[in-house]
């Protein structure tokens, strides 16, 4: 009877520990960093090879412009399969696959310093020598590099500015203007006839933090420099030319909204916006085809922020899109033809219709009416590389917070000093 | 002689027979270990595999300045943990956390408590009345949270204006100063729901007679209260009042949907802040070690209110 016990006793345990350790399993793991293995794409075997694509997009036109393009390029390659996996916290699930030794086939990213560490580190490929770089504009390839190397296919652009409506600006007997002086008197005109100039999503920390650092940029867009200044003594915050008029426009921009836009989000921004709660929204060229959700005849042009020092207005632009391969990928072979099929012209021109952001492949049709004036700006070659590709990894992050406080209680002072803290921290780290 | 020596035989065997007995008894009662120890084996396997191993690696890692990507990095010692305590950031965060936990705390217990007592007294459709309270425990955080931050915002403000106050005529979130009651009112919201049930269970099993024979003796309503529903209620209070510290001091959920720390940092909580040094910024080694401090506080708090409450409960 003790012996049956302990044999009972034993395989009970032996089992619950197999049942236990059943959900630990991870059938698709690549542990192996550092380069290609087997390449399995339309070899010889047979096999149906499987990559995922992880994508950094999670609105419905992206998600649509990808699930497009993956079903034609799996209907041309029969022997791969694209599993495509839309994240909306992209950074976080990055960088836990990164941890886990986890990485995605394929994933797309937008521009931030986070990947080119991830780059430097080892868990991106190199694309050095691809062919398909010959298909994208010259100049935007160059702004994609890192440390003179290409580790990204670079596919779509955003651009930063104000989306004016054109009909309440009409209704009211006024121009879009073309200066910050206009802007303000506009803005001023718009409020004494009771309407709020600025619909702004202050609660949301990404947008205030977005809105500063393109602000800062479009103040001066060699920011890196005087922030370099500021860190190593030069130059003392208060004396910082960016930062006293990026509190100043800020707090001009505070007085023109709704009292209460620390209360309100992303989301119901874009409802106010569209349902006449303001005249004009501060965002980027992303945002388009969400407010054509909303309301398919809204009257919006798109008009670049006036630089507040009366110096050249530039457009801020980001590589808003890139496509990169991890270097733990079991099938380089079939991550290489998927970004070979997405560099193709008449591909690109299916994402760019979907989509809506300009698009950096050449040869594709983009023209779309309410982003007239920041097309100019960009043909003409009055752009910028917005600061977040320049900036050190987590600075505006940290300034948000204080951008937001700056809101709350127009303290320009306060912010001034946080912010210089926090610039001599972070270039000094 | 012949019954001597056959007493000292008895005598003798008798003592190899308590030893056999003894001997078995020991077998018997290591074999019963051995067999409890086999059946804890494979959960105390995965609690340490799940449990003791991350405290430990995370303690290894908040010594570094691994960033969360590079597979590379420095060890610095105790670097972070004197950058945290220096950091007046860091106690910004500590101080509206223990405020927040306070306010909570005492929310919790003091409307469970008196919902409990609602809910134990006989009162029509009593049974129904318990499901409606316990229903706010099923819904996800984030689900409530995201619908009280449309009532905030639209429905609040509509209401504050028609009865003329003007604190309430506008979003509390976006108030730095109301912005924690509002999440506070949430939460409690939310959370009184279990800590009612467990009130209520630990009001059943205080016997009446002891009510009856106060009233005899002359106590009142409130001392009744105090020296016998309390005295029984404290293994259920110390339950409760743990739960309830680890839920304030570990709040994220409702700071995440509701105001994301904001505005301008007001109601950003240690969990957020974690969060954001790890996740955001990419100070990975920095964030672990405000985990692991953070930790060590919550133990702390949790003893003290444990050995508290262990001495004063009925025995």
């Amino acid at each position: 009877m003790r012996k049956n016990q302990k044999i009972i006793a034993l395989s009970v345990a032996a089992i619950m520990a197999a049942l236990a350790l059943t959900a630990c399993s991870n059938p698709s793991s690549s542990t192996e960093p550092g380069g290609d293995t087997q390449s399995n794409a339309g070899g010889g075997t047979g096999e149906r090879v499987e990559i995922e694509y992880l994508s950094h997009k999670s609105e419905a036109e992206a998600i649509d412009a990808m699930d497009a393009l993956i079903a034609k390029f799996c209907e041309e390659n029969p022997d791969i399969k694209v599993i495509h996996t839309p994240a909306t916290d992209f950074n976080t699930v990055i960088t836990t696959r990164a941890q886990t030794n986890e990485m995605p086939d394929v994933f797309s990213c937008t521009t931030n310093n986070t990947y080119e560490i991830m780059f430097r580190d080892g868990l991106i490929m190199d694309l050095a020598g691809q062919e398909f770089f010959s298909n994208v504009e010259p100049e935007t390839l160059e702004l994609s590099k890192y440390d003179g190397k290409n580790w990204r296919l670079p596919y779509s652009l955003s651009a930063y500015g104000i989306y004016i409506r054109t009909d309440i600006l009409a209704e009211n007997g006024l121009e879009i203007p073309e200066t910050y002086e206009e802007l303000m008197n506009v803005s001023e005109e718009l409020m004494s006839k009771g309407i709020t100039p600025f619909v702004c999503a202050d609660k949301d920390l990404g947008v205030v933090g977005q809105r500063m650092e393109r602000l800062m940029g479009i103040i001066d867009d060699n920011c890196d420099t005087e922030f370099r200044k500021i860190a190593d003594g030069s130059i003392a915050p208060a004396d910082s030319v960016i930062l006293n008029t990026f509190a100043s426009t800020q707090k001009a921009i505070t007085k023109y909204s709704t009292d209460d836009s620390l209360g309100v989000d992303q989301t119901a921004s874009y409802q106010n916006y569209v349902n006449d709660g303001g005249a004009m929204m501060i965002n980027g060229t992303w945002t388009l085809v969400t407010l054509k959700d909303y309301s398919p005849d809204i009257k919006v042009a798109m008009i670049p922020f006036p630089n507040p020092t009366g110096g050249d207005t530039k457009v801020p632009i980001s590589i808003d899109t890139s496509f990169c391969i991890s270097n733990s990928t079991k099938h380089k072979e079939a991550c290489l033809k998927f970004l070979e099929f997405l560099s193709r012209t008449e591909n690109a021109q299916i994402y760019t219709d979907f989509e809506g952001s300009p698009n950096v492949i050449k040869g594709v049709d983009y023209n779309v009416a309410e982003f007239a004036a920041i097309t100019e700006k960009m043909n003409n070659g009055e752009i910028f590389v917005s600061l977040n590709a320049v900036w050190p990894s987590g600075l505006r992050n940290e300034m948000r917070d204080f951008a937001q406080a700056l809101i709350m209680d127009g303290d320009e002072a306060a912010f001034i000093e946080a912010a210089g803290s926090i610039i001599i921290d972070t270039y000094n780290k | 002689m012949k019954r001597g020596w056959f007493c000292q035989l008895h005598a003798i065997g008798r003592v190899g027979i308590n030893m056999r007995n003894t001997k078995n008894k020991h077998s018997l009662l290591n074999d019963k270990k051995l067999t409890y120890g086999l059946f804890v084996l494979p959960g105390f396997a995965m609690y340490c595999c799940f449990f003791i191993l991350p405290i430990v690696l995370g303690i290894y890692y908040s010594m570094t300045d691994w960033n969360g990507i590079s597979p590379t990095y420095n060890f610095t010692g105790l670097t972070n943990y004197i950058k945290i305590f220096a950091d007046k950031g860091f106690r910004k965060v500590l101080g509206f956390n223990i405020k927040y936990t306070v306010l909570l705390v005492a929310g919790t217990t003091c409307l469970g408590i008196f919902l409990a007592l609602l809910l134990n007294s006989k009162i029509k459709g009593r049974s129904i009345f318990r499901t409606l309270y316990f229903f706010p425990a099923v819904l996800s955080m984030l689900t409530v949270s995201l619908i009280f931050n449309q009532i905030f915002y639209r429905i609040i403000p509509v209401l504050g204006a028609a009865v003329g106050s003007k604190t309430f005529s506008s979003n509390i979130l976006a108030n730095k100063n109301l912005a924690m009651y509002g999440i506070l009112f949430v939460h409690i919201w939310q959370g009184v729901a279990l800590p009612t049930l467990l009130f209520l269970a630990g009001l059943q099993t205080i016997p009446e007679e002891l009510y009856e024979a106060a009233s005899l003796d002359g106590a009142n309503v409130i001392q009744k209260f105090r020296y016998i529903t309390i005295s029984y209620l404290l293994p259920t209070l110390s339950v409760v009042l743990v739960l309830t510290l680890k839920s304030g001091l570990m709040v994220f959920d409702y700071i995440k949907s509701l105001t994301e720390g904001g505005p301008g940092g007001a109601t950003q909580s240690i969990a957020l802040m974690i969060y954001n040094h790890g996740f955001v910024q990419n100070k990975y080694s920095y964030s672990i070690a405000e985990a692991i401090v953070t930790g060590v506080i919550i133990a702390g708090v949790s003893a003290i209110q444990i050995k508290f409450t262990e001495r004063k409960k009925v025995q």
